[in-house]
C-alpha cells in the first residue's frame, strides 16, 4: 500500500497541483484544436494585410483577429471548468487537489501558459503571414512592438477570465458566451453609446496595449478569479 | 479503520441524512445498504468532503483533507460516468496519477488489472457503462491506498465484471486494506460482504457484522412435510400458530420446531420433513429498512418544517430523537 506517511511541502503540492492541470489540458483534442485555430486566423489575418502591401500590415493583422484569437483562448480556459462541471469530474479534481483555491491557481497558471504560448504563436504567425503575403514587417519596436505586446497579453489574460467565468457559471457555452458578449457588444456599446474612451475598457484597452485597460482587465480577471474560488468552495469543505 | 462520526446534512426538502456514526474496520469488506434515495451517495460525499455537511470522517485518525496524500491514502469510487468523454482511459490515469504524485507504471498496471488494456487509448465516451465503471476502479485503485470507498461497484458490471469486482474486493480487503463499498445489489452484497451498514431515509439502521444483521431482523420460518397436510394445519391453527400452505408442504410462522412436532404428535399427524427456513438478507434488509423509512417519515415531515421555521429547533435535533427512537427498536 502506497500510503505517503509525512505531509507533502508546499511545493510538492504545487507541483502535483499544476501536473494534473497540464495533463488535463494537454489530454483534450480541444485545448489544441483551439489554440491551432487562433494561430491559423492570425496567420490568414497576416497574409491578407501582407497581400495589401500595407506599410502598417503587422499591426492591421494584429487588431480584430488578435481578438478573435484571444476568445478561443478564452474558450480553453473555460474548458477547463465547464467540462467538469459538464461531465461530473469536478468530485474527481476535488478529491486529486483537494484545495479549492488550489484548483483555481492551477487552472488559472497552466490556462495563462497556455495563454501566453498561443500568444507568441498568434505573433509569430501574423509576421510569418505578412511575410507571406510580401508584406514589409515593421523593423523599429514602435507600434509593432506593442501590438505584439497586446496580443500576448490578450491572450494570457483572455484565458484567465475564461477560467474565471468557468467556474463561476458552470457551463461552457454559457461563458464563451458572456466573454464573447462582453468583448464585441458589451464593450462597442459603451465606446461608441456611452462614450467611454476606448482605452480605458478592459478587453479593448488591452487589445490597444494601454495602460488603464490592462489594468482594468487584470482587476476584474483577479476578482473573478477570487470568487470562482470561493464559489468552488462553496460546494464541500475538502481543503 | 474508518470511523464516521455524526454524519449530517439536511436538504431544504427535507431529505438528508441525520447523524450517521459507524465504524468500518480493516480486513474485511463493508457493505453499505439503503433504499434508492436513502442517502447513500449523500453519506460518502460528506464522508470525503465532497459536501458541506456536519460531522467528520476519519480515515487511520485524519480526515480525507488531511491525509498527506489523498490519492495514495483513500481510493474513491464516485461515479463510474465522471470521465471526460473526449479523453482515453490511459490519458485520465495519467492525470489523475499526476496529480496524486503516483508513478506512470501504476496507469499501465491498473489498466491491466481492470481489465483495460485493450480499450487504453480508446476515449471513455465510447467505453461501455461496464467498461467505465472498470475506469472509475482502477482510479480508484491508481494510489494502492489502504482504505477504499466505492459508490455502487458492481453498477453496470456484465456477470464476468461482478464476479471480477467480488474476487477483487475480497482480495484487497484480504491483504489488510478497509473496503467500503455501497450497493442496492442485496444479492451481490450477501456474497461479497462481511460487515454491513444499513440506512434507510437518512437514518442508520443497523451496522455490524452481516451475519448478525440477518440473524436479527430476517423470517424464520418451521417447513414442514406431513401425511395429512390438511389435518395438521387445523391443529397447528387450533394451537395458536399461524400457518399457510406451500405446495404441498405447511409453512408455519415459528422458529420452534419442537412445538410444531408436538402438535403432530398430539394430533396423530405422521410427519415426513421438519426443518427451520431462515429468510436470506433481502428478507432482512427489507423488513429492517421498512420500519426505519416508517419512522423516519414523521422526522422528514418535521424537518422539512424546522427547515420553514429556523426559529423554531433545527433539524439535526429532530433527527437525532427519531433515530434514538428508532435504535430502541431494531437494534
Amino acid at each position: 500500500m502506497g500510503r505517503d506517511a509525512v505531509a507533502l511541502s508546499a511545493g510538492a503540492v504545487v507541483k502535483r497541483a499544476l501536473a494534473y492541470e497540464w495533463a488535463r489540458a494537454r489530454s483534450l483534442r480541444s485545448t489544441w484544436l483551439l489554440l491551432t485555430a487562433s494561430g491559423v486566423l492570425q496567420f490568414a489575418s497576416g497574409l491578407h494585410w501582407g497581400l495589401r502591401r500595407d506599410p502598417g500590415a503587422f499591426v492591421a493583422a494584429s487588431g480584430v483577429a488578435g481578438k478573435l484569437g484571444a476568445v478561443l483562448v478564452a474558450a480553453i480556459g473555460v474548458a477547463s471548468f465547464g467540462a467538469d462541471h459538464q461531465h461530473g469530474t469536478l468530485a474527481t479534481t476535488r478529491l486529486v487537489l483537494r484545495s479549492p483555491s488550489r484548483i483555481v491557481a492551477a487552472r488559472a497558471l497552466v490556462t495563462a501558459g497556455l495563454g501566453g504560448l498561443g500568444g507568441v504563436a498568434m505573433v509569430v504567425l501574423t509576421a510569418a503571414g505578412v511575410a507571406a503575403g510580401g508584406g514589409a514587417l515593421p523593423a523599429g519596436e514602435g507600434a509593432a512592438g506593442r501590438a505584439a505586446g497586446a496580443v500576448v497579453l490578450l491572450t494570457v489574460l483572455s484565458g484567465l477570465a475564461g477560467v474565471a467565468l468557468g467556474g463561476l457559471l458552470r457551463h461552457s457555452g454559457l461563458a464563451i458566451g458572456v466573454f464573447a458578449g462582453w468583448a464585441f457588444v458589451v464593450e462597442l456599446v459603451l465606446g461608441v453609446v456611452a462614450g467611454v474612451p476606448a482605452t480605458v475598457l478592459p478587453f479593448t484597452g488591452t487589445a490597444l496595449f494601454a495602460a488603464p485597460g490592462i489594468g482594468a482587465f487584470a482587476g476584474l480577471v483577479a476578482v473573478a478569479l477570487t470568487a470562482a474560488a470561493v464559489g468552488t468552495a462553496r460546494g464541500g469543505s475538502l481543503g | 479503520m474508518i470511523v464516521a462520526d455524526g454524519l449530517a446534512k439536511s436538504y431544504r426538502d427535507g431529505a438528508g441524512v441525520g447523524e450517521l456514526s459507524f465504524t468500518v474496520r480493516p480486513g474485511v469488506v463493508t457493505g453499505f445498504l439503503g433504499p434508492n434515495g436513502a442517502g447513500k451517495s449523500t453519506t460518502i460525499r460528506l464522508m470525503l468532503g465532497l459536501t458541506r455537511g456536519r460531522g467528520r470522517t476519519t480515515f487511520g485518525g485524519r480526515t480525507y483533507a488531511e491525509v498527506p496524500g489523498p490519492l495514495r491514502t483513500v481510493g474513491v469510487l464516485a461515479g463510474a460516468a465522471a470521465v471526460h468523454p473526449a479523453r482515453t482511459a490511459a490519458a485520465h490515469l495519467r492525470m489523475v496519477a499526476a496529480g496524486g504524485g503516483v508513478p506512470p507504471r501504476r496507469v499501465r498496471e491498473v489498466l491491466a488489472e481492470a481489465g483495460l488494456a485493450d480499450v487504453a487509448r480508446k476515449p471513455a465516451g465510447r467505453l461501455s457503462l461496464g467498461m467505465k465503471q472498470r475506469l472509475g476502479l482502477a482510479t480508484a485503485l491508481l494510489g494502492d491506498p489502504e482504505y477504499l470507498i466505492l459508490d455502487e461497484p458492481a453498477n453496470g458490471l456484465d456477470p464476468q465484471g461482478v464476479r471480477w469486482i467480488r474476487d477483487l474486493l475480497k482480495r484487497l480487503a484480504g491483504e489488510g486494506r478497509t473496503v467500503f463499498a455501497s450497493s442496492h445489489l442485496l444479492a451481490e452484497t450477501a456474497l461479497l460482504a462481511e460487515d454491513l451498514i444499513v440506512i434507510a431515509g437518512g437514518r442508520l439502521v443497523s451496522a455490524g457484522p452481516l451475519d448478525e444483521f440477518v440473524r436479527r431482523h430476517a423470517r424464520a420460518d418451521v417447513v414442514v412435510r406431513a401425511e395429512s397436510p390438511g389435518a395438521l394445519l387445523v391443529a397447528l391453527a387450533r394451537d395458536g400458530l399461524r400457518v399457510r400452505q406451500e405446495a404441498g408442504e405447511l409453512v408455519v410462522d415459528t422458529a420452534d420446531t419442537g412445538r410444531v412436532v408436538a402438535v403432530a404428535g398430539r394430533a396423530g399427524v405422521a410427519v415426513r420433513e421438519v426443518f427451520v427456513r431462515q429468510s436470506g438478507l433481502e428478507d432482512a434488509f427489507l423488513a429492517a429498512t421498512a420500519s426505519a423509512t416508517a419512522a423516519a417519515a414523521p422526522a422528514t415531515a418535521a424537518a422539512a418544517a424546522a427547515a420553514a421555521e429556523p426559529a423554531v429547533g433545527t433539524p439535526a435535533t429532530s433527527a437525532g430523537a427519531v433515530y434514538g427512537r428508532r435504535r430502541r427498536r431494531l437494534l
